[in-house]
């Protein structure tokens, strides 16, 4: 079906760089949420911004969809490929094109590996703050297209807080620059737009990001509570004593069994929660805060609270948590990794409903979490072997998702919509907030070729009157465009 | 006359609507309307109004730093902020508020100093008025994020768009959206 365009898309990369074999493309048939496969039609990959330039305006001339991927570690399928489309995979554009800590900033291409800016900067005595558990391998062109975070994000700001400046490519195939690196640049904050749009205004190919200093010491507490309960209360008494910690990480007790499994972590036994709080900065700004967070914990009811001596000891703490995802595979083969916001204070009442949900349907539910931030990771285990436990999963988790809504929240800290998401934003968005973030969807890319199906539940022609539809578009009943 | 049916029409969306005068001037340029809505509703109904009948709108906060950027090269209408000043909610355990747009910076930050937090924004209050007097109001929130204003701080805690995480707006045509 696009085979046509293959002469082309050797021209611009090479024969190394497009990959035509069916089960090679097999390769990037997914993202990290596996339950979405789609072998793409071709696979291409650029090595430089110029390149990836002359791809998109081959597929923009063709009309062909196109789609961005990274390292391919995303969970909501937002670089789920197309069947009848391109795949640009950033991989092979990895360089750190500088290190400058005089300005504390890095300029980057998207394939660099997230960790791999803290390497870099780690010399100079900076590290680049975002850090998705996936930072080994996730791409920072990735983490600009999901807005990722990670568990350190509470007190140092998601990717959107840290990105300056993108040079990005349009969907027509322009390469153009947004923001400025200052983090002040006139005008429109197309660079904050951009960010989190999931693939779908364009794709990014050197980002400046801004550095921070790394803390003078680090520290970081243990503290076990019986039930998620009092551990939630433990995390409202700490942000509400004015307490920013680096962290605050929740897991219940079926996240600590598969921990302690896999990697013998040595948690409190028979603890219902636990806490993890991180804490860092001046010296004696985090001892004065250890003291203070503890003597929290221990009001909130905690049973037993350990604080790490030394970096090793800090490691052992966080290792359970960090093992925490791989470990409840080790019970349970399949799991949906769900991914939903509730207010802090509201922390508390939604773990009671989630434990009631999984008591209530007989499924088991493991909850691994960014307790600071009111991020939930509820793992919703089920039995892959059973289609209909495979739907009382999906259903459950779904539910879990209202529970976050109704409570004030969102249907995603960090993980993006997707194409998972999509079917849940009517329920957080109204016709008029969805069409009115189509509108500047449209501006960017008015041929809907750009990364399509992802985000919207019901993608919207540029130029289509908000509404419901009655009947098919004028502009697809003519044969002029298509909806994917 | 024409313009009194535009004002009639304007009034009906809403109330506090009254032909302009010299004090209204944007950067030197005069509306022929001023208009004050009281809630979302009123705005998102003046403004359908004003764009059914083609008229050009500025909107304005306090008017703290009105002159600041290039005359607009029309303006019909003028829709300010000032009774959308509702602080709605301070859910000081979730260290977030929610406020109306015309709220201005120095109240939001008597009433998150009860609890003991504050917006690290340190805008500056905006210049005396004519008659060397303390402004009444500084500048609001909603002026804020408009021009997108810090003050000597943002080194340390950053711009408006860092510290915001939701917003509901109107657009041109009075479709509410957030």
């Amino acid at each position: 079906m696009i085979e046509h365009l293959v002469p082309a898309m050797v021209e611009i990369c090479g024969p190394d760089g497009v990959v035509t074999d069916p089960l090679d493309l097999r390769t990037y048939e997914c993202d990290g949420l596996t339950s979405h496969r789609a072998a793409p039609g071709l696979v291409v990959l650029p090595r430089t911004a110029e390149e990836v330039a002359a791809v998109v305006r081959v597929c923009a001339g063709a009309g062909i969809p196109f789609v961005a991927r990274g390292s391919g570690t995303g969970l909501s399928g937002g670089a789920l490929p197309r069947t009848d489309g391109v795949l640009i995979v950033m991989s092979r554009m990895r360089r750190i094109i500088a290190i400058d800590p005089a300005s504390q900033r890095a300029i980057v291409e998207p394939g660099v590996t997230n960790l791999s800016v803290s390497t870099a900067a780690q010399p100079f005595g900076y590290f680049y703050a975002p850090d998705p558990s996936s930072q080994v391998i996730c791409s920072v062109g990735g983490n600009v297209a999901e807005n990722s975070g990670g568990a350190h994000c509470l007190k140092h700001g998601f990717t959107v807080h840290h990105v300056t400046g993108l040079e990005i490519v349009t969907p027509a195939g322009e390469l153009m620059w947004l923001g400025d690196g200052t983090g002040a640049a006139p005008g429109y904050d197309l660079v904050g737009a951009f960010v989190g749009s999931e693939g779908t205004l364009g794709i990014v190919t050197k980002i400046i990001v801004k550095l921070s200093r790394i803390p003078q010491m680090v520290t970081c507490l243990l503290a076990a509570f019986e039930t998620t309960g009092a551990g939630g209360a433990a995390v409202s008494a700490i942000i509400g004593a004015g307490i920013v910690p680096a962290a605050i990480e929740m897991m219940d007790a079926l996240a600590i069994e598969a921990a302690e499994a896999a990697v013998a972590c040595h948690y409190p036994e028979g603890a219902g929660a636990v806490l993890i709080v991180e804490l860092d900065g001046p010296e004696a700004d985090v001892r004065r805060d250890a003291a203070a967070v503890r003597a929290l914990c221990e009001q909130a009811g905690s049973t037993e609270i350990r604080e790490a001596a030394d970096p090793a000891e800090r490691a052992v703490i966080w290792a359970g948590r960090k093992s925490a995802f791989a470990a409840v595979g080790r019970i349970c083969a399949a799991y949906i990794v769900q991914d939903g916001v509730v207010p802090r204070t509201a922390l508390g009442p939604v773990l009671d409903k989630i434990a009631k949900l999984s008591a209530e349907s007989g499924i088991r539910v493991a909850n691994v979490f960014h307790a600071g931030d009111g991020n939930l990771h509820p793992l919703v285990l089920y039995d892959d072997t059973s289609p209909e436990a495979a739907a009382a999963a999906e259903q459950l988790s779904g539910a879990i998702l209202d529970l976050c809504i109704t409570h004030g929240g969102s249907i995603t800290g960090e993980h993006g919509v997707g194409v998972d998401k999509s079917r849940y934003m009517p329920k957080m968005f109204g016709a008029d907030d969805l069409d009115t973030m189509q509108l500047l969807r449209c501006a960017f890319d008015p041929g809907g070729l750009c990364n399509p199906g992802k985000v919207f539940p019901t993608p919207r022609l540029c130029g289509e009157v908000p509404g419901v539809r009655r009947g098919p578009h004028p502009l697809v009943a003519s044969g002029q465009a298509e909806q994917f | 006359m024409a313009g009194d049916a535009a004002l009639r029409a304007l009034a009906a969306a809403c109330p506090a609507t009254r032909s302009a005068g010299a004090g209204d001037a944007v950067a030197g340029v005069t509306p022929r309307y001023a208009a004050s809505p009281a809630s979302v509703a009123e705005a998102s109904a003046v403004m359908r109004a004003a764009d059914e009948r083609g008229l050009a709108v500025v909107a304005r906060g306090s008017g703290s730093r009105l002159d600041w950027g290039t005359p607009p090269r029309r303006c019909e209408l003028v829709i300010d902020t000032l009774l959308l000043d509702q602080v709605v909610e301070h859910a000081a355990g979730d260290l977030v508020a929610r406020v109306q747009a015309g709220v201005g910076l120095r109240r939001l930050g008597e009433v998150l100093a009860a609890a003991g937090q504050q917006l690290a924004l340190d805008v500056p209050p905006g210049r005396a008025a004519p008659d060397g007097q303390e402004p009444a109001s500084t500048a609001t929130v909603g002026g804020t994020l408009a021009t997108g204003a810090a003050g000597p701080r943002r080194l340390r805690y950053g711009t408006p768009r860092d510290l915001v995480i939701g917003i509901t707006v109107v657009r041109a045509d009075g479709t509410v959206a957030s």
